[in-house]
């Protein structure tokens, strides 16, 4: 065990001296550039850049190579140089007025455009509901007072983005949607100074596929876009929730009814538009992205063999719901985080 | 159009203020803190009272004026309406009093139809510091007393707040009073009821910590403080455009950059920034109102007011020279009367009255008000009160903003000597102090010589010094005994030592004349010896003629006795008689004939003395020679001691920092003596020990045309006029020289996101190639009256070297290892090369050198496309430049070694030779100075070095000025060399001793003393001799 011990303190003795042994190279190899002595060098870094320096000091290392190279004629090394520093920190960039400008120049030179990004998307929604056909007539009782809520929910989900031209990429995008409404009547029944009120609140889950062109500004740290395309919908289950509340004045009754699937009266496939503005935000290598906008679906979701006669049998079957024909339209606010992968060259 | 109709009528309006604050009247060119006017309104409508915290140059006046108080105006504090009357005050030096005069100047501002006379003005003022010095509540029963208050809500905003900290530093008891009472007045209105005041104070973040020595002013700023926030870039970016957009003009993206490039990230330059957009807008108006041109702001206009980093000071400097030479002496004692170092590199305001400058300056008010008064005409504003103000004896003068003491680099040093000085008069005071107490002992050297020279230097006056320690008289006073203890000492010191030297010198003296003495005694007694000898030997052989003589005579006398027997004989034998007697006649002749040897010899003896004579005569010859070849040997003993000294000179003057005339004078007279004893013309240490004379004399002598700076990667200079340069923009300049001067200077070439890394000329200024980074390269037609530009790419990589051919022809040599040829707009391969070639020269019209990857030179035959000859085999170096002339090729690597191959008429070469004096640097450029018989090399370590080849074994001179690496260098003339710099600046050095020596003697202020020709040269082996002529000074004192 104490040899053990031993040799592992061993071990991270050297590690630690080869550190400060690569630390020392570096500035000396600094200090060789500043005094011009520029052949010394790659031969101060080369071991240390295998083994020993850390990210920052491999990035100062490979930025100080790169100089030396270009100084010495040999702008096949530097370009090789710079690259592997840009495969170490993506994001590095050099500036003008700033670095040397020949290091500006070779950096001009090389390609360092993101070759396309991969990402995580979490949001969510506030679901419209704009009804296409009406069927509630009255027979139903308290059809003069109905009305369709709109209601919150999330998505999650993964997307794709290929930067095709400077100002034009191409994104698509798979996610997982709850959409929801409620839907509620009032007065239903009026006895003397008792209200009855049904309320039904919908789930919808399903997953949308959206292909969409990003008219981009492609600035470093923010890149504003504004997004537009077309949605797929496949819709894996619909149910609704029911509640009545029956009130007078001397009572006050809720009646919670367990859920009841309306799969069979919905379409399983629903296509639309969407419209987003938004920005991708750099953080640290990778893009964080938040963006505001609203997704159109065009065919309706009720589904019926016979369109007429739709009145479903909820609590105690006096078919108080009519299930008109609508069709939605969804606010959605998303953040993602999306990871670039390069192609320097 | 509109732009300029409008600008023509109102050209004096500007929508950027400068350095003051934005005023009331101005909020609709405030831009940038948005927001934050609510949020300080909440404060003081929840406790009738803020603080409004930030450090200096964060704009806290101006959130006041153009934020707060306007949107006061406006209503904002919903329970007090929109009835305000406000007063603005400053604590300075008498905090109470310049509240009392706020309201004053409140009362007479809002009666103006009532013509206030002086007296009736004057007795408002001393009711009105009476009653607040009366009892804490005399801010509302002032409000009582002013009836036009009445039904009105009152917002005292006192500005600078932290003054009230300043002068509690001083110490005076009458000072720290007053602090306190000042306080109570302010929390004491704010705590009443019965009227409705509130309390607005601005004060520098950094004296927040200061607030701890009044416990309850703490309290109340911890609940109404509010700290300006920094702005962001896009706050920034509102500060430039905003009152750009409101004056109907348009400023360029690029420089809106720029701007916020140059202004980083530090919150202190706002009020930097605005004076550099104020100084940019004028210029863009005056511009476009003379050259009736739709323009934007840009660049240009930008470039040159200097920018942020440069507008200031040289608006500061602008006013700095209209003086006269005294005038700027005054002006640089008032600027550092009003300013003084808090902490380490933090300077602040010290407002002082004017009688109070006069009085530490040492001169009349008439003197300092014409001053005073070029920092605060129109336009400039640069101190305070403002143009429209008369001074008078109690003016208090200020600078507009601390900006001014971090930007404008004279009064940076200004405020760093005066604080050097207020530390070294402290040092004395405390020092002066202990030696009164018996506690410390005299100042000796090097302290004291610091204290004697800052003594001389500043003249301190009583009033100045009491500004620090009143001490005054004590500090003095132990100056000057310090001084003469030291002196008696150094008298003492010296009489002895003389005494030992005239000692010393009376041995050296006697042994010397005893010496040569005993020489010439020698060799008189020698000379003697041999005559001696020689006599001797005569005189031996006389002794032993004479004794053969006398031998002969005894013979002669036997025989005469002999004869007189037989002529006794005879007469008795007559007949033999006549015989006898021819006998003796025949021995007469006999000895006729000895007498004759006798003097024979004598005569011999006579040669023998000649001879003597003879050899005495070489012998004084020789000792001539001797001496004389002793008194060359003394001379050249002479002249390699003056020159080591020439040389001691110069490394000394280059290790002077502090004192610049001295390192001038060391400087000169290191170049002076190496002269005067034929030292070597090129020596490093002459060279440069001149070279940082002049640059701490005048730091800007080598940049280029003493104008704004230029970036410059690439640089070419032809037909002795016509200067290129590229720099870090991409941008291409041409600059026309004349005399060492640019007198045209133009954009010839400026495509953004093209990196130019160099430029080509041909020699007849017809066509100039820049090469980029990448395959494309671009031809400009220079020559042509209408500039046209051409865009060429090379079938594969990217090149990296240009040579002309045929006058506008050139070749290319390409990543690809091919020389092209370019003629007629057509690229043609003309060498295939298995290396790259980094640089390349033509020796003729038909052979091209070539340096290349692998560390070879070769020669080659461009029409035969082959080798001539290879200069040297592969190895592992890399030559980066080459340069042709004085026949010979050099070569530059990546060692930094320097190879010179000197040529035969063949154009061969069979000799190397290793310059010496490299360091492991890159060299960058290598060129021929054909008239001096220099190669000179620029490095990526920032040097410059020239190499005489007239002795190739020295040591070249080294330029280190450059500091960063020099990309390029261009020769202007023999005597001057271009040298384009990674800092972004390019410069000329001269590259002469004498050049720089006779630079130095025009900016030298003064020649050496007795004192430091003694300290630094010796008056024992070289006599005191001054090398100015006394009117040359003259002209400058």
């Amino acid at each position: 065990m104490n040899k053990l011990f031993t040799i592992i303190l061993l071990l991270i003795n050297i590690s630690l001296f080869a550190q400060s042994n690569c630390e020392r190279n570096l500035q000396d190899a600094k200090s060789d550039y500043n005094t011009g002595n520029l052949y010394a060098i790659p031969g101060k870094l080369t071991d240390c850049l295998e083994e020993g320096f850390t990210k920052e000091e491999k990035i100062d290392a490979y930025r100080l190579l790169t100089l030396t190279y270009l100084n010495i004629n040999q702008n096949e090394k530097a370009k090789e140089s710079l690259i592997k520093l840009l495969n170490i920190k993506t994001d590095y960039r050099a500036l003008p007025n700033i670095d040397p400008p020949e290091l500006y120049s070779l950096y001009r030179k090389i390609d360092t455009d993101p070759k396309y990004f991969i990402g995580a998307i979490v949001g969510g929604n506030f679901n419209t509901i704009q009804i296409t056909e009406e069927f509630t007539n009255e027979s139903v009782p308290g059809a003069h007072d109905l009305k369709y809520n709109s209601k919150i929910s999330y998505q999650v989900g993964g997307q794709f983005i290929l930067p095709l031209l400077k100002n034009f990429w191409l994104k698509g995008e798979a996610i997982y949607q709850v959409q929801r409404y409620g839907f509620e009547l009032n007065n239903i029944i009026a006895e003397d100074g008792v209200y009855t009120n049904y309320t039904y609140n919908s789930n919808n889950n399903g997953i949308n596929l959206n292909l969409s062109a990003r008219s981009i500004l492609n600035n470093y740290y923010w890149k504003p876009f504004v997004e537009y395309g077309i949605s797929g919908r496949y819709n894996i289950n619909h149910d609704f929730r029911q509640y009545k509340s029956i009130n007078s004045k001397s009572t006050d009754e809720d009646v919670i009814v367990p859920d009841f699937k309306m799969n069979e009266f919905r379409k399983q496939f629903n296509v639309g538009i969407h419209v987003n503005l938004g920005s991708m935000f750099k953080i640290k290598e990778n893009y964080g992205e938040v963006k505001i906008g609203a997704s159109k679906f065009l065919l309706a979701h009720a589904d019926y063999i016979d369109k007429i006669h739709r009145q479903l049998n909820t609590i105690g079957a006096q078919g108080e719901l009519i299930d008109n024909d609508y069709n939605n339209l969804i606010y959605q606010v998303s953040f993602s985080f999306n990871i670039p992968f390069f192609n320097f060259k | 159009m509109n732009k300029f109709s409008h600008l023509n009528k109102s050209s004096d309006f500007n929508p950027f203020p400068g350095l003051r604050p934005f005023g009331v009247d101005e909020s609709y060119l405030y831009f940038g803190r948005e927001g934050q006017s609510d949020e300080v309104l909440s404060i003081l409508e929840k406790n009738r009272f803020v603080n409004i915290l930030g450090s200096s140059g964060t704009g806290k006046s101006s959130l006041m004026f153009s934020g707060v108080i306007p949107t006061l105006y406006g209503g904002f504090i919903d329970k007090a309406g929109n009835n305000w009357e406000i007063i603005t005050a400053k604590p300075g030096l008498d905090p109470i009093k310049n509240l009392a005069i706020g309201f004053k100047n409140h009362l007479e501002a809002n009666n103006r139809e009532r013509k206030f006379s002086e007296v009736e003005s004057l007795i408002n003022n001393n009711l009105f510091e009476a009653i607040l010095k009366k009892s804490t509540k005399g801010i509302a029963e002032l409000y009582q007393l002013n009836q036009h208050l009445k039904g009105k809500n009152l917002l005292i905003y006192l500005d600078q707040f932290e003054e009230i900290f300043r002068f509690r530093k001083l110490g005076e008891l009458y000072h720290l009073n007053e602090s306190l009472a000042y306080i109570n007045l302010i929390l004491q209105a704010v705590e009443q009821t019965e009227t409705p005041i509130y309390i607005a104070l601005s004060m520098r973040s950094d004296f927040l910590g200061d607030c701890e020595q009044f416990p309850e002013l703490t309290n109340k700023i911890n609940d109404s403080h509010y700290l300006i926030p920094q702005m962001n870039r896009d706050q920034k970016k509102l500060v430039i455009t905003g009152p750009v957009a409101v004056g109907e003009g348009q400023i360029s993206n690029r420089l809106v950059q720029r701007l916020l490039n140059d202004m980083g990230d530090r919150p202190d330059q706002l009020p930097v920034l605005q004076h550099a957009l104020m100084r940019t807008w004028n210029y863009w108006i005056n511009s476009s109102n003379e050259n009736t041109n739709d323009e934007i702001i840009d660049f240009i206009h930008y470039e040159a007011i200097g920018g942020v980093n440069e507008a200031l000071s040289r608006h500061a400097d602008e006013a700095f020279y209209e003086l006269d030479e005294t005038q700027k002496i005054i002006c640089e004692k008032i600027f550092k009367a009003i300013t003084e170092k808090r902490t380490e590199g933090d300077g602040i305001r010290r407002p002082t009255p004017l009688h109070a400058i006069a009085q530490i300056v040492d001169e009349e008010e008439s003197t300092i008000i014409p001053i005073i008064d070029k920092f605060r005409i129109k336009g400039r504003a640069l101190l305070t009160p403002r143009e429209n103000f008369a001074l008078n004896s109690n003016s208090v003068i200020d600078i507009s903003h601390e900006a001014l003491m971090r930007v404008w680099y004279r009064l940076r040093n200004w405020v760093q000597e005066e604080s050097d000085s207020a530390q070294t008069y402290l040092r004395l005071a405390t020092a002066a102090g202990n030696y009164q107490q018996g506690n410390g002992s005299l100042w000796r050297p090097p302290d004291l010589q610091l204290a004697v020279e800052w003594r001389n230097k500043t003249k301190p006056t009583l009033k100045w010094a009491l500004q620090y320690d009143n001490a005054f008289e004590a500090v003095i006073t132990f100056l000057e005994r310090s001084e003469n203890a030291y002196k008696k000492e150094l008298e003492t010191k010296e009489l002895l030592q003389k005494k030992r030297l005239r000692r010393s010198k009376l041995i050296a003296y006697i042994l010397g004349s005893a010496a040569v003495l005993s020489i010439i005694l020698l060799f008189f007694a020698y000379n003697q010896s041999k005559i001696a000898e020689r006599q001797k030997v005569i005189a031996e052989e006389n002794s032993l003629e004479a004794e053969r003589s006398a031998k002969k005579a005894q013979d002669n006398q036997i025989i005469a006795e002999q004869q007189k027997t037989e002529a006794n004989r005879a007469a008795r034998r007559a007949n033999l008689e006549k015989q006898n007697a021819e006998n003796n006649a025949f021995i007469a002749e006999q000895q006729t004939d000895t007498a004759k040897a006798a003097n024979a010899r004598a005569q011999q003896s006579l040669k023998l003395a000649e001879a003597a004579q003879l050899e005495s005569d070489r012998l004084n010859e020789n000792l001539a020679k001797n001496n004389r070849q002793l008194i060359f040997e003394q001379e050249v003993s002479e002249g390699y001691r003056m020159r080591n000294l020439a040389q001691k000179l110069s490394v000394k003057s280059q290790q002077e920092i502090e004192d610049k005339e001295l390192k001038a004078i060391q400087a000169i007279y290191g170049y002076t003596f190496n002269e005067e004893y034929a030292g070597y013309d090129s020596d490093n240490d002459i060279y440069n020990g001149l070279f940082y004379a002049v640059k701490a004399l005048d730091p800007k002598y080598y940049d280029a045309f003493r104008s704004n700076s230029v970036d410059v990667r690439s640089l070419q200079f032809v037909k002795n006029k016509y200067l290129y340069t590229t720099g870090t923009s991409g941008r291409i300049n041409s600059w026309e020289v004349e005399n060492k001067n640019s007198t045209k200077s133009m954009v010839i070439f400026d495509k953004e996101g093209v990196f130019i890394k160099s430029i080509y000329v041909d020699e007849n200024n017809q066509k100039l190639v820049a090469l980029t980074d990448g395959p494309d390269f671009y031809v400009i037609n220079v020559g042509d009256r209408i500039r046209t530009t051409e865009i060429y790419t090379l079938p594969k990589g990217y090149a990296f070297d240009v040579v002309f051919h045929n006058k506008t022809d050139f070749l290319i040599s390409s990543s690809d290892s091919i020389i092209y040829q370019f003629k007629d707009g057509r690229l043609n391969p003309q060498l295939k090369i298995n290396s790259r070639i980094y640089d390349m020269e033509l020796l003729n019209n038909n052979q091209l050198v070539t340096g290349n990857n692998r560390g070879e030179i070769e020669i080659w035959n461009i029409k035969e496309k082959t080798l001539h000859q290879k200069l040297n085999e592969a190895n592992n170096k890399i030559i980066h430049s080459i340069a042709v002339g004085n026949n010979m090729i050099a070569t530059g690597d990546n060692s930094g070694l320097v190879t010179v191959y000197p040529l035969n008429k063949d154009n061969k070469s069979q000799t190397t030779i290793n310059l010496k004096g490299t360091d492991g640097e890159i060299m960058t450029d290598l060129t021929f100075n054909e008239a001096k018989n220099q190669v000179i090399s620029s490095s990526t370590k920032g040097t410059i070095r020239l190499w005489n080849l007239k002795n190739v074994e020295e040591f070249p001179i080294f330029i280190n000025g450059p500091g960063s690496w020099v990309n390029a260098i261009a020769l202007l003339n023999e005597s001057y060399i271009f040298a384009g710099c990674k800092d972004q600046i390019f410069r000329l050095y001269p590259i002469d001793s004498e050049i720089l020596a006779d630079a130095l003697k025009s900016l030298m202020p003064r020649d050496i003393t007795r004192e430091e020709w003694d300290r630094y040269i010796g008056n024992d082996e070289v006599p005191f001799n001054p090398i100015f002529e006394k009117d040359v000074l003259v002209d400058k004192l």
